[in-house]
This record gives structure tokens, sequence and C-alpha cells, in this order.
């Protein structure tokens, strides 16, 4: 507790990552973390998975499980290796080309009122997989293409395309730019 | 048929991934010159051997020149499972080769050995929780798709000399638009087997034995699968 208190839990520091290959000690750094401030984000490993209620009940918001990542992506792997690379590879950012992003829309945004179909995504080289809905409790519209949706403050686009064409995109976000051309004849 | 698989190896990796396999309907095999591993397996309700798979018979009494799909070599020892990797390629050059390791140098003497993909629970680990930390929202979504039941899946679509899209740009594919589908890209068989996510700029023709990488609903994805492919029981 003297130590966790000493590199600033319950003062500056707002995440605790524990990574201890042994269970016991990163249970003892939740449990001192917690108690030390009630705010804080824990992460923590769990290498066994019966220790994985215990660590909750101590207080971790995130737990992981290495090996149960590990056969997830193993167990996918097989079934549809080329979709599985594609889409892991743009996560693991080792197709440099492509990334897949977030763009929240904040307070500011010209876009806020608007019909998303109303954005030419193409035209940025950007495909839209769909919006977090922040009204409905983080709902996941996938492909809002094919209905109407209007865009409202605080929800997230989930898209790929290349880091400088999702920049531009959330900069003409701010101005009018954005609209497809069709609007401007 | 069931895939059948083979799981070498029922350590705490080992077990995770065989029961993931048993839940999505694969024939498991477990193999491990454990004791306490097989008990443990058989526990489990999997048929088990007990083998060190060191000697070539062991692995084609188990069928692997034609009767296995994937074997995941996941045991104890990396000696066993490095040993195991050049085995199994050398009876079989199409068979998928999962391994693990924690270092990049033994990783890259498996894909030597002829592993199709060696995977690091410490680089995954990680990966995770700087996703989680930095776009918690976006992480869950992309998570549902490519690993839960949920209805929304990643699917590949493999481009034969019939399919309609043989001989058409990719550019100007748009009725996956019909389908509620999206195109991510294309993975080419000429460009070594690279993948190409869709917008880039060039304009990619599609021919034989490219693979289209879409995601959608599941019904979505099986219609359109069956219009690609041009028959209706169509399955890759």
């Amino acid at each position: 507790m003297d130590f966790l208190e000493k590199i600033g839990v319950g003062k500056t520091a707002v995440t605790i990552i524990c990574l201890f290959e042994n269970d016991a000690i990163n249970l003892s750094a939740v449990l001192g973390a917690r108690t030390l401030d009630a705010n804080i984000k824990i992460v923590t490993l769990v290498n066994n998975i019966e220790v994985e209620s215990k660590l909750k009940l101590a207080g971790a918001n995130f737990l992981i499980n290495p090996n149960q990542i590990s056969a997830m992506v193993a167990s996918e792997y097989i079934g549809q290796p080329v979709a599985f690379d594609a889409l892991y590879g743009i996560l693991l950012n080792e197709d440099i080309s492509a990334e897949v992003d977030e763009i929240e829309i904040v307070e500011g945004m010209q876009i806020i009122g608007f019909d998303i179909n109303q954005i030419d995504f193409d035209d940025y080289n950007i495909v839209l997989i769909g919006v977090i809905d922040t009204k409905q409790n983080h709902k996941f519209i996938f492909n809002p293409t094919n209905i109407k949706y209007t865009i409202k403050q605080n929800d997230i686009l989930i898209v790929i395309g290349y880091k400088s064409s999702i920049k531009e995109l959330k900069t003409n976000f701010f101005n009018n730019k954005f609209l497809k051309v069709q609007d401007e004849k | 048929m069931k895939n059948r698989v083979i799981v070498y190896g029922y350590t705490s990796l080992g077990s995770k991934i065989a029961i993931t396999l048993k839940d999505k309907d694969y024939e498991v095999l477990v193999v491990d010159f454990d004791e306490d591993n097989l008990l443990k397996a058989k526990k489990d309700e999997f048929k088990t051997y007990n083998y060190t798979l060191l000697n070539d018979d062991e692995l084609i009494s188990l069928g692997i020149e034609n009767k296995i799909d994937s074997i995941f070599c996941v045991s104890k020892s990396d000696k066993n499972n490095l040993f195991v990797t050049l085995s199994v390629r050398n009876l079989n050059r199409n068979l998928k080769i999962i391994s693990v390791s924690k270092t990049k140098a033994e990783s890259k003497k498996l894909l030597v050995a002829g592993a199709t993909k060696v995977l690091n629970p410490n680089d995954l680990g990680a990966l995770k929780i700087y996703r989680n930390l930095t776009k918690p929202l976006m992480t869950k979504v992309l998570d549902d798709i490519l690993f839960t039941k949920s209805d929304l899946n990643i699917s590949q679509i493999y481009i034969n000399k019939n399919s309609i899209f043989n001989q058409k740009f990719l550019k100007n594919i748009k009725v996956h638009k019909q389908f509620n589908i999206l195109l991510l890209g294309i993975m080419d068989k000429e460009l070594g087997d690279k993948f190409i996510f869709k917008t880039k700029g060039i304009n990619h023709k599609i021919d034989e034995g490219d693979i289209l990488v879409i995601v959608g609903k599941n019904n979505d994805l099986q219609r359109f699968r069956q219009y690609v492919e041009g028959t209706v029981n169509g399955t890759i």
C-alpha cells in the first residue's frame, strides 16, 4: 500500500495495469489500488480463470486473459483465415495502408443534424462500418447507409481508411465540405 | 462432415482452444504426452491420444495426410511444438498449422518450419489492453464482429471461374450495397497474397483465385455468397 501511494495511486494516477504472471500479486495490487482510490481504472492480467471473479470482486474494471484471447483468435482464424487476417491486420496496424478508427461527433461539428447518407465516404476512400448511438445505450448500428440516420452529438462513427483521409474527414465535419457533390448542383 | 482438428497439448491455452472449437462444432482430437493433461481432457469429454507425435507413424495414424483440417501445436514443450510443426508440414502441404510463441526468435523458427500462423499471447494481450484504454467502444464493436456469435460477422468469398465478379473491376462493384454488405477489400493471389484495402487508389481487376473480404449480417452474407458464386447451394 505504501508503495502504491508512493507511485501516485489515490492522487495523480488515473489507471493502473497489473501484469504479474502470479495472480496473487495482481490481486493484492488490485485490492490495494481500489482501497486507495474508488475511481481509478484498474486493468489486470488474469492467468487462472478461477481467479477472475475474485479480481472483479477486488475492484478490477477490466480483465485480460491472454490464453483466452489467443484461443479465440486461433479458433476464429482457421475458419476464415483471409478475412480474419485482413481485419486483424488492420487492427494490429500491420497493414500500414489502412486502419480502423473512430470519429467522435463533438460539439461544434456542422455535421450534427444531417442524414449520414449525405456524406460521401467513398469520396474520402473511407468505409463506414457503422455508428455507435450514444443516446441509445451505445447501441451499434451496422452500415446505416440503407436507412435514414440523423447524426447527433456524441455519436461515434467507426470507419476504416487511411489516417490522412480520416483526419481530412474529421476536419471537414467542422465546416460544410462533407456534403455530397450532388447537393451543390 | 465436421471439420476435424488436432489440439496438440492440453495446456491452459490448449484446453481453451479445444473448448472454443468444440463450441463451434469442430471435431476435436486432443493429443498430449502429459498424463495429467490427458486426464483433464478426458474429464472435459474429448477424444484423447497419448502420443508425443515425434514419429510420423503416430501422425499418419491420426489421418494427418488427408483427414485433418488444422493442427494446433501448443504443448508445454517448445521443442516438441517445433518438431511436430516440421513433421506435419512435411506430410501435408496444405494443412493449417497454428502455433504459439512468446518470443520473436521462436516464432521465426516455427514459421520456417512451416507454421501457417504463429500467435503471441503477450502481443495479443497488450494490444487488447491498449485498445481498451484508448478506444473502448470501438473495441467492443470490433470484437463482436470478430469473435462472438452475434449476427454481424466477417466473411470471405473465394472467386472461382464462374463467379459473376470474375474479370470485373473492384471499383465498379456496387451490387453489395443492395445486400447491406460492406466490401472491405480483396486478397490477390498474383500480388503475393497481400490484402488490398478496397479504397486503395489502384483499380484492381478481380480474377480467379482472389478472395473477397466482406462484413455483414449472417443472412445477408449467405445471400450475397450465393449471388456471387452464381449457385444456390455453393460453398467454398
